[in-house]
């Protein structure tokens, strides 16, 4: 008799309606139905496109990935096929298959933000992700979300040109983490994800069994690669951020960091996030996303909740 | 809501650990009962598996199969083959695929060599060829002769393999045909470092050799870059096309992280592409190595 009661795990992201609120995030699961092969794409919230810039984009040279003990540096440089390919082969996927989808834009000015938001605008898109908080690039991006006078104008000409939900996906490499989002609010955004990867370093020194000479490291050989990290090494993290900023703004969190759980879920719905997107998780398990969802299917009739709403509100730590 | 019926064709697959036995002091076969698996995985193709501890799984190639079953051949190097390594018999794993693109097999009279651990595929590949009765040659370069020890299943190869050292020795090849369970029109030759089994030394001393004996019209190989580079050098001097399969450290494995990327020159432009998912099999010369 179960299935009798009616299960509302939706939510809304402004405009953006998702039917459940387990998304993917930028760069994990490639543009369209690429998991097809591991599940039903069509059955979680929504995909978030890799990252996509006015053109395409070689990325940066090897080595671009290390892995950690619970953690991922990645310097992969928005390698990407361009937001004109996108349109012509990806789009139509997307659309024929029925998958929710927000893109992800990245651009080296504010002008090219624009214009990316303009194509989008004009083929219909209906939710835009703003990459500000890519570490992995020379110019653009992060420095966009770093400083509030910055984001203010790119949010909001962005804003004039695209009527369809805004999404402003934010670094905790920032310093006030709280003025920033806030900013991202009053610029115009519809809501905020957090966190992407934070800039992060590794060193390998290995000495050589002659060991290191005086004033000389010839013997030494280092092996580094800079990028951000990601996994559940920076949950902590992302859990903090949005704490800290769901206090200060009123539209939609969108939280991510290091979700690899259902438990993981229920914790950054605990801290503010009212949906939530998995990342590097998806490498490992690729059908994560749906399962997630079964989960809170089956978690909600356990509990005896009707709407994801309520279990929220439930869940919600009070400040 | 109605979650719709899955369509997980490419796993994650929970399968059954057959047997893992130990082919030489480091290097491993590990065979897992999976019927999607074994009936779809080409040559070249690889699995990727879940290893404890580990963030990310861990790719090997699919170094044969047989009925439900496949075998993969492992080196222990790090913390994800000495998992593998404690599998037994009983035991499950949890794996994705068959990944990738696999080998381009083609009814041409063909040179197949396998390096080191880079002898999974192409011990898969010569299988495939001995089934379909394409004429090859299989090359096994390595410290040591681990897939025809196992093959020929006979007790005192290693010490009959020395007393042939340096010399290609038809009717023990024959022999290790005969032995063998599957159907096999091939030719096989063993180069080891330090001669304990067949020809004595390194690729470099033999394969020019080889070349002008077997005359093939393609050559299929895996292995360390440098070798695969070396092949790849060598062949183009007798215009030979060369299929190579690559490998990398993956993040996903399946095509979209980008982070195992390689450049290829194809029609004159370089260009990136992902060893995982347009690979892990490119064709030699548009490799820039």
């Amino acid at each position: 008799m179960s299935n009798l009661i009616k299960l509302d795990t939706s939510v809304n992201i402004s405009k953006l309606k998702l039917k459940n609120p387990v998304l993917t995030a930028s760069g994990t699961f490639g543009y369209a139905n690429e998991y097809d092969d591991f599940m039903n794409v069509g059955n979680i919230g929504a995909i978030v496109t890799k990252g996509i810039t006015l053109n395409p984009r070689t990325g940066n040279p090897q080595p671009r990935i290390k892995e950690l003990k619970n953690g991922l540096i990645n310097s992969i440089g928005l390698e990407n096929i361009g937001i004109h390919n996108f349109i012509e082969k990806k789009l139509p996927v997307l659309r024929e298959n029925n998958i929710n989808f927000i893109i992800n834009i990245a651009g080296e000015s504010i002008k090219e933000y624009v214009e990316l938001a303009k194509i989008c605008q004009s083929n219909n898109i209906e939710a835009v992700e703003l990459n500000l908080s890519c570490p992995n690039v020379k110019s653009g991006c992060l420095e966009f979300g770093k400083d509030e006078e910055t984001l203010y104008k790119l949010v909001s000409e962005v804003r004039n040109c695209f009527n369809n939900t805004l999404i402003v996906k934010l670094s905790s490499n920032v310093s006030f983490p709280e003025k920033i989002a806030k900013t991202a609010e009053n610029a115009g955004a519809d809501a905020i994800s957090a966190i992407n990867t934070v800039k992060a370093m590794h060193v390998e020194v290995k000495i050589a069994a002659s060991g290191l000479s005086p004033a000389r490291n010839d013997n030494a050989i280092f092996e580094y690669i800079k990028g951000g990290l990601s996994g559940s090494c920076i949950k902590p993290l992302a859990l903090n951020f949005i704490y800290e900023i769901r206090q200060h703004v009123s539209i939609p969190i969108i939280g991510m960091g290091g979700i690899s759980c259902f438990q993981d879920m229920l914790e950054f719905f605990a801290v503010g996030a009212d949906a939530i997107q998995v990342g590097t998780a998806n490498f490992t398990h690729p059908d994560l996303s749906e399962t997630l969802v079964s989960e809170l299917n089956n978690f909600m009739k356990q509990q005896n909740y009707e709407s994801l709403a309520e279990l929220v509100k439930d869940l919600r730590y009070e400040y | 809501m109605q979650l719709k019926i899955q369509n997980k064709i490419k796993g994650p697959h929970i399968v059954e650990v057959l047997s893992n036995i130990k082919l030489s002091d480091d290097t491993w076969k590990l065979t897992f009962q999976n019927q999607t698996i074994a009936k779809t995985a080409k040559p070249g193709q690889f699995i990727s598996i879940l290893c404890e501890d580990l963030l990310l799984r861990r790719p090997f190639s699919v170094a044969n199969v047989k009925d439900d079953t496949f075998e993969i051949i492992y080196k222990i190097k790090g913390k994800g083959t000495k998992y593998l390594s404690s599998l037994q018999s009983g035991d499950s794993a949890d794996v994705i695929g068959p990944l990738g693109n696999g080998f381009n097999i083609e009814n041409k009279s063909s040179l197949l060599i396998g390096c080191g651990v880079g002898i999974a595929p192409i011990n898969f590949l010569s299988d495939i060829f001995g089934k379909t009765g394409v004429k090859h040659t299989f090359v096994e370069c390595s410290q040591i002769a681990l897939c025809h020890c196992e093959r020929s299943r006979e007790p005192n190869f290693l010490t009959k393999c020395q007393k042939i050292r340096g010399t290609i020795h038809q009717p023990l090849i024959n022999k290790w045909i005969a032995s063998s369970q599957a159907p096999r029109n091939d030719n096989h030759i063993i180069i080891t470092e330090d001669g304990s089994a067949g020809l004595e030394g390194r690729l470099d001393d033999h394969l020019e050799n080889i070349i002008n004996e077997v005359k093939p019209e393609k050559i299929y190989t895996c292995g360390p870059n440098p070798a695969m580079k070396y092949i790849v050098q060598t062949a183009e001097k007798h215009k030979i096309p060369v299929e190579v399969a690559l490998e990398r450290d993956f993040a996903c494995g399946t095509g979209v992280c980008m982070g195992c990327v390689i450049q290829i020159k194809e029609n004159d432009t370089i260009i990136n592409k992902r060893i995982c998912k347009d690979g892990p099999v490119f064709k030699g010369n548009e490799v820039l190595w």
